[in-house]
């Protein structure tokens, strides 16, 4: 797309539209970026928090060449997988969210595709779980799996998961949307033990790792009281928009900021800097 | 003076025919509860086929099922079923004799330790006392027993927080370990063939005995929880071969008549213990048709169905001369106020108001 056909198609009146000049260059230089491994990074709002690290240099991974798609809330659920490609009804915000880069976006061109923040709950799985029994070791691990395959599948975006992990040649991982924060009383009188939340990622990454997808559980430094995030990663989160300046309300605990993103980024390039572990 | 016969006269005539109907048969009241049983209370349902299907039928009829141990709610229905939850008021399994259900009870309070044997076949491992509470059992015996003390947590809330117990008996006897004197509850070796010792025996219940073991029941719950009430019934589905000495066609009815003379016993002794004829509804008005088949019991079939709809319509406290009244408990007093408990005082509001209108 030329800069003229880009320009009548996003008209720089819509402040909303904006996007920073130029896109992201985690190397900064081009030339070393054919070396690296390209990597999407495809999700929902908590896409900002990544977004903001990498674009505020909290994450720089020379190996890694970056690139963010998706859309926020339900809306991601309109994102469907053909021949190759996700593709949105939404394209100029994509196209935004990539920087200008993609209005649907050619998985092959990738080595690696991470869904961040979308299908896993897990905040809400370790919920339900413990306000049904005292402890995760209360049920037999082949029912945790089941019951978490059973609730994961229910989400409409699994499809997508689906149709990826059958199709897609690269690495597929999937980070799940973050414990929600320590300011919130989602666990109100519901201690949780050190073990069990571990215990519950290592079901999600077998039930993950049995349709040859990577699981990547929130980084543990960002954990509090073995249930929540800390308050410090929720402080400044903002809305996934192209400018990157629209900041969450103060009671909004489940969004998280850009050092909650720089954790997860290199979470990610850990995880992929090892061999694919499915 | 009223001839016996004339006393039975509001229950049922001994001189009028039972009218039949496409099979199925108004058999009238049938049944005068003891004690009234009203949508806030608490029923507990253990035991085997009508106590099961009993459970969703409270459920759906709006009255308060107790799950002590629940699922948790993000987990599928067909996962729920499959891992034998809201199945029994704890996920202790089937429970086909008065003495196991006296073993789970006096395991969970704590007046017996809980066996610590396993069974397993290949690298799965089976509870010997539940053995088809997990489709394909547990990874390990760690997380067998911690299962299993869940179960044992669930029913003891259940023993101290209940109102009623439902219990269906169907059988009188089981295998046993000969020397531990462990019940089981399947024969050894159904789930797992690797089963231990095999120290084990076939042992058939006496009137005596099954009567010992409901008194026992009835006298260790109440102690703990005075308003718990007990409602005995017992189940239609034939006897198994693995579980009688004698070929099913004679064990059945025999263990059957056992089962209906201890729980009319227990019925007549204890004012705390009714006994609900469900055996007789399923098998005496149309056995052919209404009487479940031996491999088809996990869903309602016709005649539990049939024997369900008779209890529900014969709960009715007005009708049914309620001879002990339980008092509804107060919110907190059963662990802390919860959404079900301030259903409950809103419910016995709107009673009150209706009763006053009534009267004003």
């Amino acid at each position: 797309m030329t800069f003229g056909e880009y320009f009548e198609r996003h008209p720089p009146w819509d402040p909303d539209l904006w996007i920073e000049i130029g896109p992201f260059n985690p190397c900064g230089a081009d030339a070393c970026r054919h070396l690296a491994m390209k990597v999407a990074i495809v999700g929902n709002s908590h896409l900002a928090a990544l977004k903001l690290a990498v674009r505020h240099n909290g994450f720089s991974q020379e190996r890694l060449d970056i690139n963010f798609w998706g859309l926020p809330g339900p809306d991601f659920d309109s994102i469907t997988y053909g021949a190759g490609v996700l593709q949105t009804p939404r394209k100029s915000f994509v196209l935004h969210i990539s920087d200008g880069l993609y209005e649907s976006l050619p998985v092959r061109d990738f080595d690696a595709i991470v869904l961040h923040g979308v299908a896993l709950n897990v905040s809400d799985y370790l919920l339900s779980l413990r306000k049904a029994s005292e402890h995760l070791r209360c049920y037999s691990s082949a029912l945790l799996e089941d019951g978490l395959r059973s609730c994961i599948e229910k989400v409409p975006s699994w499809s997508l998961v689906r149709s990826l992990s059958a199709e897609f040649g690269g690495r597929l991982l999937m980070s799940a949307m973050p414990l929600s924060s320590e300011d919130g009383t989602k666990f109100k009188d519901i201690p949780v033990a050190d073990d069990e939340l571990p215990r519950l990622n290592d079901h999600i990454g077998t039930v993950l790792g049995k349709i040859g997808v990577e699981y990547v559980p929130q980084p543990p430094d960002t954990i509090c009281e073995g249930k929540y995030t800390k308050r410090d990663y929720s402080i400044g989160s903002v809305r996934l928009a192209a400018k990157l300046c629209y900041k969450h309300p103060d009671d909004d605990y489940i969004h998280m900021n850009e050092q909650y993103g720089s954790l997860v980024l290199r979470a990610v390039g850990t995880r992929l800097s090892a061999p694919r572990c499915v | 003076m009223n001839s016996p016969i004339d006393s039975q006269s509001s229950i049922q005539s001994a001189s009028t025919p039972v009218p039949v109907d496409h099979g199925r048969a108004d058999i009238g009241p049938i049944w005068k509860p003891k004690s009234a049983l009203e949508r806030f209370h608490k029923v507990a349902t253990f035991g085997s086929c009508f106590a099961r299907h009993l459970g969703s039928a409270l459920r759906e009829r709006g009255y308060r099922w107790f799950d002590a141990e629940p699922a948790p709610d993000i987990f599928s229905p067909e996962i729920k079923a499959k891992y034998n939850f809201g199945v029994f008021s704890a996920r202790t399994g089937e429970i086909s004799t008065i003495a196991a259900l006296r073993q789970w009870i006096s395991w969970a309070i704590g007046t017996a330790a809980p066996a610590d044997e396993t069974w397993h076949e290949g690298s799965r491992f089976f509870d010997p006392f539940r053995s088809a509470i997990e489709p394909d059992g547990f990874a390990g015996p760690d997380e067998l027993f911690a299962s299993r003390d869940s179960a044992l947590r669930a029913l003891r809330k259940v023993v101290e927080q209940a109102d009623y117990f439902v219990v269906t008996l169907s059988s009188t006897t089981a295998w046993i370990h000969s020397s531990k004197g462990h019940v089981y509850s399947n024969y050894p070796g159904t789930f797992a063939r690797n089963i231990g010792s095999g120290d084990y025996c076939l042992k058939t219940f006496s009137l005596a005995e099954i009567g010992a073991d409901m008194t026992w029941l009835i006298k260790t719950i109440s102690g703990m929880n005075p308003k718990a009430r007990f409602l005995f019934t017992v189940s239609a589905i034939p006897t198994t071969a693995a579980a009688c000495e004698s070929p099913p066609i004679v064990e059945t009815p025999r263990s059957k008549d056992i089962l209906r003379s201890a729980a009319r016993i227990a019925a007549d002794k204890h004012a705390l213990a009714d006994y609900f004829p469900s055996y007789e509804i399923i098998t005496g008005v149309e056995s052919g048709i209404l009487r479940s088949p031996l491999l088809d019991d996990a869903r309602p079939n016709p005649g539990a169905g049939f024997a369900i709809d008779h209890f529900f319509n014969n709960l009715n406290p007005n009708a049914a001369g309620t001879k002990v009244v339980i008092e509804p408990p107060m919110a907190g007093d059963s662990g802390g106020p919860d959404a079900s408990d301030a259903k409950e005082f809103w419910w016995r509001v709107l009673k009150l108001r209706n009763d006053l209108r009534g009267i004003f």
